[in-house]
């Protein structure tokens, strides 16, 4: 029902914070949250990498959303959690400051992203919601893990593609 | 869908395996058999097929299936263009099913061998001089049966249940059939028929259900249930309540009528009387197939009847035989539960270990007393699990025969394969892996090893070439060998080839030997075919033989006679889900490192390091070693001084050198896991694995570190 | 007039989650109970029409919150909220009483499906 496009639905929404800003993921992506534990780094791994943890015995990667979108690497405290979310049928860890809430948006007030958003890269958000004077910027989870060197190439790939 | 689509692969190939064997036997000898094989075959492929929504698969299985079926009615001889046009549509079914993204770019060729086949059909009856069978209306009437769909009771109960029926009845009770089918993506299918079956008891008896009881509890369905049951119920009402349970999608219950009425026990769909009665098979309801007994209609078991006892019990016998099929030896798991329990055990054995410690330190006799019985349990369980991830080597050795075939028309040499020892077990991650490197070594043989007939002939040789597939056990390996009677290698012509490609130098090319001059095939950049051919020159050559065999710790090995054969040899290990592992620290961080890769472990003194053009070395008994440090070559901190460094020796192929770490921690067995999909090409890392204490540790890959 | 519900998880993430969706539905949650001994207490105190139950809960379990709930009244409507791979517990928990389960994770659909069933 939510893959409609032409008529307007209700979204589901975890919000969380990194910094001063507030974003969100879709609620039905998210698997569950943790509090912040023990990682193993990864070495040779892509820098946003925080490294792996062990789930009830499944092997996961965790993502540093500070560092993936470049924002001043915070302290972690008893309000950093881990939302585990599902990305392309497997799971990953997503490191923010703090969960804030679960809601419930109108498709209407997801607005696409402008060109920048508060010096994060726009190719990560799907979209950004406005609530009176709140702006959240809901992400685009797919992209989350996928490096820049492999967005350029499926970039130089798919205008190829389109030129034919 | 997505988890039933590997469930639909495994089985689908699994039935394009059979088909195929039975078309190879058909082409040597044609038998009955055969046909009702393929028949049956076909007609789950296309139930399977029609369930995931693959309409080209089950269009195409089901032209496959009629004409089949029509074959193995009547007394039609075999010609080889019928079996040709088999292995076509077999062929192209099996295009599909490793194409199930997109089927639809062969939606064309699908239509015109559907075409083909029904010609072929068409002429085969006109032949016979009998009307066409109306195939469509067959599939529509059955998916109309849904809940009308009757199942042959009497050719199914046993004595024991014929006795409970026959009570039931002498108490004035009614016999029902109740089926009921639940929503696709159900979840937890066996608690949900549990729940079913708790509910029905409320109202009468079950005597018997289809699946059965213990296919049920183990998941083994699709969704469909039927059940016998006795009692007096109130119809409507037991319809209202199992209609009322969640995720029951429809529910049919139909009285039994257990005596004169013959109708009531079997459908007999194409309507010719004692022509042919299709009777649901127990194995037939989880794959929505039908299966056709030829014994026309079947006797009322119930009935105290007139005919012959004999035929009677002939025909129970011939229905329990069948039913008792379904309660075969080998159940289907779905390997992701396979590999969750061996997870599982393997977490058990290392919190044993770490328990076993903890239990040595109280000094208490008691307790040390029974963690030594844990201790032995455990390892019997480890076995046993272990033992489940096993299956015979025979799932990739069955498609060779078909390929031998092929390309022994292809290529115009008359060829025979000759397979032993297909009943070897292997982990099933290696079986998967060595499809592959065999399907390679195998078309090399026919290819390059094999002369063709008058080469063979003039040299005094038997016209038919020979390869033999071999697989058997030896220690903790299993070797398999491909061996061809064919020319063999010429170590004159791998070195100057050798040569040309600038992998050996004028002066070493003198100097190689017999054995090293074979092994110079593995070699990056090398292949012997003077020109690519369709057959084994697709751009890989050996060096993809060895590196795939290497990647699951297996090694490979050539031996030759010039002019007698050649032979290659895979040494694979028996499973890879635990390895023993040397831990150590480094940068605070704890690694694992495959102890198959450790040559020994050291202690060095800061004047032990020597440096050859900036790069450290250590000289151990006259060898020169290369020594880095972990930390470094992990890019995970700086090399610091230090009065001693604990080294360890790692061996990978004929590369050595001396890892430097910060702490050697002692041996342990650990159960490897894969990195997640996101992080799984990281150089240098082999997977991850999970300690005692819940932390997570990175196996290293050391042919990767060593790059 | 919506159903009255009292929801009963010990993760405030999935009684979130069902709320949500009941609510959405036009189901009435008349309470969130985060273990098996605040359902308890809390089905006397607001009679719902139905409760959903988690198992594995701290306190007590799902279980015996059913057992107790089921002893106090006998047409209570429970429906089982379990993890997938617990089969015994939710074989044990339909034993006790409960009337019909789901499992988690669950499609919104399924949920509101399974409730109109037992609740009518």
């Amino acid at each position: 029902m939510a893959d409609n496009k032409d008529t307007v639905f209700e979204v589901q929404l975890v919000a969380f914070k990194l910094e001063n800003e507030e974003f969100a993921v879709n609620i039905q992506k998210v698997r569950e949250v943790l509090r912040m534990t023990q990682v193993t780094p990864l070495p040779q791994s892509a820098h946003f990498i925080e490294g792996i943890i062990n789930l009830r015995g499944e092997i996961i990667p965790v993502v540093d959303l500070r560092r993936r979108f470049e924002l001043s690497s915070g302290e972690r405290n008893d309000q950093t959690r881990i939302i585990i979310v599902e990305i392309q049928d497997s799971n990953v860890g997503l490191i923010v400051d703090s969960v804030t809430e679960v809601m419930r948006l109108s498709s209407e007030v997801i607005q696409p992203p402008p060109a920048k958003v508060a010096g994060t890269r726009t190719d990560l958000i799907k979209g950004v919601g406005k609530i009176s004077d709140r702006l959240l910027i809901v992400l685009e989870l797919d992209r989350i893990l996928t490096t820049q060197e492999k967005i350029a190439l499926e970039e130089v790939t798919l205008g190829e593609n389109a030129g034919v | 869908m997505e988890e039933y689509r590997d469930l639909f692969l495994a089985e689908a190939n699994e039935y394009l395996q059979n088909l195929n064997r039975c078309l190879l036997e058909m082409e040597k000898e044609p038998q009955g058999e055969q046909l009702t094989e393929m028949f049956r075959a076909a007609h789950s492929l296309k139930g399977m097929a029609g369930t995931m929504g693959y309409d080209l698969i089950s269009g195409l299985t089901h032209e496959m299936e009629s004409l089949l079926d029509q074959l193995r009615s009547g007394e039609a001889t075999i010609e080889k263009e019928f079996i040709d046009l088999l292995f076509d549509a077999v062929d192209l079914v099996q295009l599909l099913v490793d194409n199930l993204e997109n089927q639809d770019k062969f939606s064309a060729e699908v239509k015109a061998l559907e075409k083909k086949l029904q010609a072929w059909g068409l002429r085969k009856e006109l032949h016979k001089n009998l009307p066409p069978l109306e195939a469509e209306d067959e599939q529509e009437a059955e998916k109309d049966a849904a809940g009308q769909k009757q199942i042959a009771w009497e050719g199914l109960v046993n004595e024991f249940e014929k006795e409970m029926l026959k009570d039931a009845v002498s108490r004035g009770e009614k016999i029902y059939q109740i089926y009921i089918c639940l929503r696709r993506g159900s979840l937890l299918k066996s608690v949900r028929a549990f729940l079913v079956l708790k509910n029905i008891e409320k109202q009468g008896e079950v005597i018997k259900t289809l699946p059965s009881i213990h296919e049920l509890e183990e998941e083994k369905f699709d969704r469909e249930i039927f059940l016998l049951i006795t009692g007096k119920p109130d119809v409507a009402a037991l319809k209202e309540s199992l209609e009322k349970i969640a995720e029951v999608e429809n529910v049919g219950i139909i009285e039994i009528v257990e005596q004169g009425e013959p109708k009531a026990w079997e459908i007999t769909r194409d309507g010719i009387p004692g022509r042919k009665t299709s009777v649901m098979h127990p194995e037939a309801v989880n794959e929505q197939t039908a299966l056709s007994l030829q014994d026309g209609g079947i006797a009322l078991a119930l009935k105290e009847s007139d005919d012959s006892p004999e035929d009677i019990s002939q025909v129970i016998k011939k229905a329990r035989s069948l039913s008792s099929r379904s309660t075969e030896k080998t159940i289907r798991v779905e390997t992701a539960k396979l590999d969750n329990l061996v997870n599982l055990v393997g977490e058990l054995i290392i919190n044993r270990t770490r328990v076993i410690e903890l239990g040595k330190k109280t000094g208490d006799e008691l307790l040390e007393g029974s963690l030594e019985q844990l201790e032995r349990i455990t390892a019997e369980l480890q076995s046993v699990v272990m033992a489940l991830r096993m299956v015979p080597i025979k799932q990739v050795f069955d498609r060779f025969p078909r390929m031998v075939r092929d390309l022994s028309v292809e290529k115009q040499k008359e060829i025979e394969l000759i397979i032993s020892g297909e009943e070897t077990e292997l982990d099933r991650t290696i079986v998967n892996q060595i499809g592959d490197p065999l399907v390679h070594l195998l078309r090399n043989a026919v290819d390059h090893g094999l002369e063709d007939r008058e080469e063979r002939i003039s040299n005094g040789k038997d016209p038919v070439g020979k390869i033999y597939l071999e697989a058997r056990h030896e220690g903790s390996h299993v070797v398999v060998s491909v061996e061809d009677d064919g020319r063999g290698i010429d170590p004159e012509a791998i070195k100057a080839k050798a040569l040309e490609k600038n992998i050996i130098t004028a002066e070493e090319m003198d100097k190689i030997g017999f054995e090293e001059s074979l092994r110079l095939i593995f070699k990056n950049g090398f292949s012997t075919s003077r020109e690519v051919t369709d057959i084994s020159g697709r751009g890989v050559g050996m060096d993809v033989v060895k590196t795939s065999i290497e990647a699951i710790n297996g090694t490979v090995e050539v031996k030759s006679k010039p002019g007698r054969g050649c032979r290659f040899m895979l040494r694979l290990p028996l499973t890879l889900a635990i390895i023993r592992t040397l831990m150590v620290e480094s940068a605070k961080e704890v690694y694992a490192i495959p102890i198959e890769a450790v040559r020994e472990n050291l202690y060095i003194e800061p004047r032990d390091i020597k440096t050859i053009q900036g790069d450290k070395v250590i000289t151990l008994r006259e060898e020169v070693l290369p020594l880095c440090c972990l930390k470094e070559i992990l890019g995970m901190g700086r090399f610091e001084e230090q009065d001693i460094y604990p080294v360890v020796v790692v061996q990978t192929g004929d590369k050595k050198a001396g890892f430097i770490v910060d702490k050697l921690l002692g041996q342990q067995e650990v159960v490897i896991k894969s990195l997640s999909k996101f992080v799984n090409d990281i150089k240098g890392i082999a997977g991850a694995t999970v300690l005692g204490d819940g932390r997570v540790t990175l196996i290293l890959d050391v042919a990767g570190l060593l790059e | 007039m919506g159903k009255r519900i009292l929801i009963t998880d010990d993760t405030a993430f999935m009684r979130m989650t069902l709320r949500n969706v009941l609510e959405k539905n036009g189901y009435e949650v008349v309470g969130e109970a985060e273990d098996g001994l605040q359902a308890v207490e809390m089905y006397s105190s607001v009679n719902p029409d139905l409760v959903t139950m988690d198992i594995t809960m701290p306190k007590m379990d799902g279980i015996e919150a059913i057992k107790r709930i089921m002893q106090k009244d006998p047409d209570a409507k429970i429906i089982v909220v379990s993890a997938m791979g617990q089969k015994a517990l939710v074989i044990e928990a339909l034993n006790s009483g409960a009337k019909d389960f789901i499992v988690k994770p669950f499609q919104p659909d399924r949920i509101v499906e399974a409730l109109q069933k037992v609740g009518g």
